[in-house]
């Protein structure tokens, strides 16, 4: 009963907040999150809250071409399902053949980041991220600076849009603009969440026979002083970079792995980091550390997708870092200044590396990548 | 005000009696302390401290400590428990965390708050555990409330918390020291142990020479520094006993290494927490 008295009264606090945001009417239909029991919600921005209809139009958008100044790439052109919404090249190619540095990243529970991209500290909500790929000129991704009205009336033009638009944001004239564009593509992006895999099974529903044995040595490994690998790829979404409902303010720190040492000049054209955004140069070569969830499935690995496999990955910790003896980026990342002081190599036995990647494994959630509820809904009505 | 005055109603104010309020107000005369007991509760606060000065060029960017089981000592050799108020996120009734980090977004906790269990004549020292009670150490992170919520105190079921985690970097160089139970034995590292680990690592401090009512327990960087230059590599964040970097600052815990406890129970040797007046206890 107090349950319910909560939930009731949860629903008319959500309703009037989107009658006044919405200026007047109902604003649409409140999406419920479907996690695991014990899961906290992410935390949604006060004028954009979550409903059914944003979604759904979000989830249009996220498929569309149009959305691109040239009409050759959609969100989901770098973001594929399959791929836990990563894509399998090293790194991206935006909408005008503009090859990128960085590896498309895997879009997992991202509802719960508290920043976005490889390295940035300033970058703290999905909405404010969209303005990236939308309009990012460096590297151009889907090109719209300079073609908004060409885009939008393209939207415009279409029915379809007409109708998803009016339910996603009724009652506002003008609605098909790039702020609600950005709104609804954040409000689908959110619902990208994993939390069905072997290991949340085990781990969170108690279930001792989800993990095969070699998994649980794994696990012990990759949890292990020895291994270091949690200090960073930590708590529910083996991330630091966690925030939501019940959450407090955490550090969210960037973290240099030993991929690349330069020294102390600056050489053109190479990925700093952190120290783009920042100008500090403490912050050179500093990244995050990206979830492990369905991890197998967004090869290849690390900011610039310069590792091919998990194998490959493991070895890199192992060596406590790599160096690279030819060619523009030479040097011993291995020595890097910098580097976190969790990398500093480890050995395994065959035995003990195939078992921490059979955990690695483990976070792989098969109905995500299959899930009907994030696929194509312009494929699947070709397909009806 | 006579000062041997002040200092007994500073934590002697008992918030759910107003018949109390008005006689301490009237004893003195209003002011801090009873400004203090109108919110119900009294203060214990925790400040860091160094008579190093070249510590200062340290950057502290983490140093966070669970306490629990507080007990105010009197003069009279009697002692009476501080009862941990509720303070989200930093308490939760039993146990508060202190977050000193210079870094730290939303300005960090400097204070537990809570109510002394009975009035005290004059107070003479403190005693507290640096910890997480074992009960509540291997439990779901996922559905644990404020303060144990914090993901980067976390270790994993197995293992539990991170009772004192202190990350501090200089001239570039990053170095950690991070203290919590081991030789905790269960079926894997996401499975709570069932009976206590082999080195519970929680640390009994007892200070005294200090009304801890009025004056701050100060928190040693300068003993934390001098072991991070100790040890010119490597980091302490666990094998407290085989670890080369552990040796000099797990000895600042006052633990037995072997047995993760201290001889007399309360960690006399320790050196992580002082007063203003003395280096130790």
């Amino acid at each position: 009963m107090r349950e319910f008295g909560i939930g009731w009264r949860r629903a008319l606090f959500a309703t009037c907040a989107a009658w006044l945001l919405g200026g007047c009417g109902l604003g649409g239909t409140s999406y419920t999150w479907q996690l695991p029991e014990g899961f906290p919600s992410p935390v949604v921005p006060d004028d954009n809250p979550m409903t059914v209809e944003k979604v759904e139009l979000g989830r249009h958008l996220f498929y569309d071409t149009r959305l691109s100044a040239n009409g050759t790439q959609s969100c989901a052109s770098c973001h594929q399902q399959a791929h836990a919404f990563s894509e399998p090249a090293p790194t991206a190619t935006g909408s005008t053949g503009q090859r990128h540095r960085r590896n498309s990243m895997a879009l997992v529970n991202v509802a719960y980041g508290a920043t976005f991209t490889w390295a940035h500290s300033g970058i703290t909500s999905l909405e404010q991220h969209m303005l990236i790929p939308l309009f990012g000129e460096n590297p151009i991704e889907l090109g719209a600076a300079g073609h908004e009205r060409e885009i939008l009336d393209r939207l415009r033009a279409d029915e379809r849009y007409q109708r998803l638009f009016a339910a996603a944001f009724p009652f506002q004239p003008g609605r098909i603009n790039f702020e609600n564009v950005t709104k609804a593509l954040a409000s689908f992006v959110r619902t990208l969440n994993s939390f069905d895999s072997p290991f949340d099974r085990y781990a969170y529903g108690g279930d001792d026979s989800a993990l095969t044995e070699s998994q649980i040595r794994g696990m012990n490994l990759f949890m292990s002083e020895r291994l270091e690998c949690s200090h960073c790829h930590s708590g529910f979404n083996f991330s630091q970079f966690v925030t939501h409902e019940e959450s407090t303010p955490s550090e969210r720190p960037f973290h240099v792995t030993g991929l690349y040492y330069l020294g102390d000049g600056y050489v053109s054209g190479f990925d700093y980091g952190l120290f783009e955004v920042t100008g500090d140069p403490a912050d050179k070569d500093r990244f995050k550390a990206p979830t492990l969830r369905n991890i197998e499935y967004t090869a290849p690995y690390m900011h610039d997708g310069s590792l091919a496999t998990l194998e490959e990955v493991l070895d890199f910790y192992a060596a406590g870092g790599r160096e690279i003896t030819e060619g523009p980026y030479r040097g011993d990342g291995r020595s890097h200044p910098a580097k976190s002081v969790f990398v500093r190599g480890f050995s395994l036995t065959d035995e003990e590396k195939q078992d921490v990647i059979n955990f690695l494994r483990s976070l792989s959630d098969e109905r995500f990548v299959t899930d009907p509820r994030y696929a194509n809904p312009w494929k699947a009505e070709i397909e009806d | 005000m006579p000062e041997s005055l002040q200092k007994a109603v500073s934590v002697s104010c008992m918030p759910r009696s107003a018949a109390i309020i008005i006689l301490c107000c009237l004893a003195s005369i209003g002011i801090v302390a009873c400004s203090r007991s109108e919110h119900g509760s009294a203060a214990i606060q925790f400040e860091l401290s160094s008579d190093d000065p070249t510590a200062q060029a340290v950057e502290v960017r983490l140093l966070r400590f669970y306490v629990h089981d507080i007990e105010l000592l009197e003069a009279d050799g009697t002692s009476h428990r501080f009862e941990i108020a509720q303070r989200s996120p930093w308490q939760d009734g039993e146990v508060a965390l202190l977050d000193l980090s210079e870094t730290e977004p939303d300005g960090g906790n400097r204070v537990v708050e809570g109510s002394p269990a009975r009035n005290a004549r004059e107070l003479i020292g403190v005693r507290f555990t640096v910890g997480v009670p074992f009960a509540r150490n291997h439990a779901n992170p996922l559905q644990a409330a404020a303060p144990l919520d914090r993901g980067d105190m976390f270790w994993s079921w197995q293992t539990g918390y991170k009772f004192m985690r202190v990350d501090l970097a200089e001239a570039g160089r990053d170095w950690s020291f991070h203290l919590g139970s081991t030789g905790c034995v269960s079926a894997s590292a996401v499975r709570a142990p069932a009976s206590e680990c082999a080195q519970p690592n929680l640390v009994r401090v007892e200070l005294r020479g200090f009304d801890p009512s009025r004056e701050p327990i100060r928190v040693r960087l300068d003993e934390l520094v001098r072991s991070m230059r100790a040890t010119p590599s490597g980091v302490c964040t666990g094998a407290y006993g085989h670890e080369p970097a552990c040796e000099d600052v797990f000895g600042k815990t006052g633990l037995d290494v072997v047995s993760g406890r201290c001889p007399t129970g309360t960690c006399v040797a320790q050196r992580l927490f002082g007063v203003a007046t003395s280096s130790g206890t």
